[in-house]
């Protein structure tokens, strides 16, 4: 089973006077894990509730293998979106969620569904009222990998989850994958437990694209310049800054941009440490600063 | 690109209805039983002459009002969430509320059959003291026709009305009295319960039995398109 | 994010890494299967194409091949063709630095010598 692609072109997404999303353009190629990061409002809700068609674009266009999702059940049976914790009837059982599930989704599996309550301990037989945010979140989760979609997304959606819960979905999201290959999308902020999983990472911010890149081209693109000011200062000068810090004579500067190995050696050679710096703190400091941000990657695409 | 699948719009009429199926026999029997126990009540204390299930069908109708009304409002969001278009599930739900209908309307005439042979047994005449499509509680076809275009206007109305307040938020209040038009249409077309009342009162002529029950299919089915149209390009919060 | 990498280099290197080291000790020999991309990404907690990535890597170099439908495996030659990759890097990448630090923290390259010969003599 091969996963459609998802292209966007121009997205744009209004509420009355906000922007939610405004003109992203970008291609996912199926199959692949993609991180989907921004801050709180960046927008990352409102794209996924577009691909799951919950809701019409304002302008531009959104297509899965070139067909517009919204009520339209060839793209809507392929897509599951997984919320936290979602829509869940408070009344029903456990076991008669899944059953439920199990007749709207025609890539079921059952025996992945049933393996996967076990192993987050979500009763069968409680109702969904009586579970706790966390049960109900595996629960949802438990839906979304069961289901099988050839598109699947986790919008924050393990975050209830306690840290043993979370691991238990990492090994079993990527044991799915590996068995049942097609297209995941996570958003989040907890980026530094799952930021491994990923393949690409698109970050959003301000309802704009700010980058979409591959996750270890990302990482390769930041580094931490420390040593004493004067020489961090004329290091740096030219290269793209996205923050620095000082303690007395020594200064940090973090810069985003390629480093290639002759500047590298330059920089050692003139005392100063070049650190690498992890895809969260990529994130803070890109997010930071709207003027920093557009000048880092050259304005959103 | 067809907007729906035949085979998902069965599979949404079957979910609703299989999930449904503790709440309404567990309210039916709340209601029969509530029943009998009035019925017992008077016959001991003041003595019955008339039909008590006569009565019966107040209850019900609202409570399918507030059935109506959480289609859109806790089931779309989840079937939606699922996978299922809009369309497909408002030809879905349009298939589960005509089964509910007829189901409930079935309940009443056995409801009727049962006082009968109680009555029948005690001695006692089954007299109907409400006006309705039917003169004597035996005409099964007529109460069944009868019950089924209220049950099922009532219905319909709830689903509208929830789904005008889930797309509009409250300003949706004002849509609440059109919205109620095939609940309150159908009773006035087809003269029963309290509309004979309203009509003498207001002067107005009802309808003959068919021209009725063809108005207040009519209206009917104009509610559920109403729905149909109002849900099919509904956005959903994600909040 | 695994506690066996760091942000240092891309990952997919250090997995390629990690199996030279193997190679290097012996623990993987000529021959030997290794563990497919699946397993490598569940035990670590990484994407499969990550894996694939470094493996590719190996393939590039000679050091790893693949069989179709198997798996992959380790190269005749592999140990020997690391073995003189590293020999060329050891001056570079070991000694140089060694001795900057030396120099740096005031050691003598005669203090270093005697020590190199008194490891030599006890081995």
């Amino acid at each position: 089973m091969t996963s459609p692609d998802v292209v966007a072109r121009g997205l744009t997404l209004r509420y009355g006077r906000t922007t939610a999303l405004d003109d992203v353009t970008f291609t996912l190629a199926g199959g692949r894990i993609y991180g989907l990061l921004g801050r709180n409002g960046a927008g990352k809700t409102s794209l996924l509730s577009l691909l799951a068609g919950f809701r019409r674009p304002s302008g531009g266009r959104l297509t899965v293998a070139g067909a517009e999702p919204f009520e339209d059940p060839q793209v809507t049976e392929q897509v599951a979106l997984v919320r936290d914790p979602g829509p869940l009837y408070d009344m029903w059982r456990v076991s008669e969620v899944l059953d439920f599930a199990a007749r709207m989704r025609p890539r079921w599996d059952a025996a992945c569904a049933e393996r996967l309550v076990e192993r987050f301990e979500v009763p069968l037989r409680r109702r969904v009222m009586t579970l706790s945010h966390g049960k109900k979140s595996a629960l949802s989760i438990t839906v979304g990998l069961a289901a099988r979609a050839p598109i699947t997304a986790f919008d924050e959606a393990y975050l209830g989850l306690d840290a043993p819960s979370r691991y238990a979905f990492y090994d079993e999201l990527l044991a799915d994958y590996a068995t049942h290959p097609r297209t995941i999308i996570i958003s989040t902020h907890l980026i530094e437990e799952v930021a491994s999983l990923f393949e690409e990472v698109l970050i959003l911010h301000r309802g704009r694209l700010l980058l979409h890149e591959d996750s270890d081209t990302l990482r390769s693109r930041g580094a931490a310049v420390t040593g004493p000011a004067a020489a961090v200062d004329r290091f740096v000068d030219g290269l793209t800054a996205l923050g620095e810090r000082r303690l007395g004579p020594t200064k940090s500067v973090t810069v985003y941009g390629e480093l290639d190995g002759e500047r590298t050696r330059r920089a050692r050679a003139a005392g100063l440490d070049i650190d690498p710096v992890p895809l969260q703190d990529l994130f803070v400091h890109l997010t930071e600063d709207d003027a920093r941000a557009a000048a880092a990657t050259g304005g959103a695409s | 690109m067809p907007a729906l699948r035949a085979d998902r719009v069965r599979a949404v009429a079957g979910v609703l209805v299989s999930g449904h199926r503790c709440v309404l026999g567990g309210v039916w029997l709340l209601f029969a039983a509530i029943f009998a126990l009035v019925g017992a009540t008077i016959a001991a204390t003041d003595g019955i002459t008339t039909s008590v299930w006569d009565f019966a069908s107040y209850g019900p109708k609202y409570f399918l009002l507030s059935l109506g009304v959480m289609l859109s409002t806790a089931h779309l969001p989840a079937y939606v969430a699922n996978g299922v278009t809009r369309r497909e599930f408002a030809l879905g739900g349009g298939l589960f509320i005509a089964a509910v209908a007829l189901v409930s309307a079935a309940v009443m005439a056995a409801g009727y059959l049962v006082e009968g042979l109680i009555y029948g047994a005690a001695g006692l005449p089954q007299e109907l003291t409400t006006p309705h499509l039917y003169t004597s509680a035996d005409q099964i076809g007529l109460v069944l026709v009868e019950f089924a275009l209220v049950f099922l206007a009532h219905l319909v109305s709830g689903w509208l009305i929830g789904t005008a307040f889930a797309r509009l938020g409250w300003s949706a209040i004002a849509l609440v009295v059109p919205a109620a038009l095939p609940a309150l249409a159908t009773d006035l077309a087809i003269n029963s319960g309290w509309t004979p009342a309203a009509a003498a009162a207001l002067g107005w002529t009802v309808p003959r039995l068919p021209a009725g029950v063809a108005l207040g299919l009519a209206v009917v089915l104009a509610g559920w398109v109403a729905t149909y149209l109002v849900t099919r390009d509904m956005p959903l919060k994600t909040t | 994010m695994s506690a066996a990498f760091d942000d240092s280099t891309p990952i997919y290197l250090q997995i390629a890494e990690q199996i030279e080291d193997q190679i290097l000790r012996g623990d993987l020999r000529e021959g030997d299967q290794v563990m497919s991309t699946n397993q490598y990404a569940a035990f670590y907690r990484i994407n499969p194409a990550t894996v694939a990535k470094g493996f590719h890597q190996l393939v590039a170099d000679g050091i790893l091949y693949k069989k179709r439908g198997i798996g992959m495996f380790v190269s005749e030659g592999a140990a020997e063709t690391l073995r003189a990759r590293r020999r060329e890097r050891f001056f570079s990448d070991v000694v140089d630095p060694m001795l900057e630090e030396a120099r740096m923290i005031g050691v003598s390259p005669d203090e270093i010598i005697a020590r190199i010969r008194g490891a030599g003599a006890r081995r």
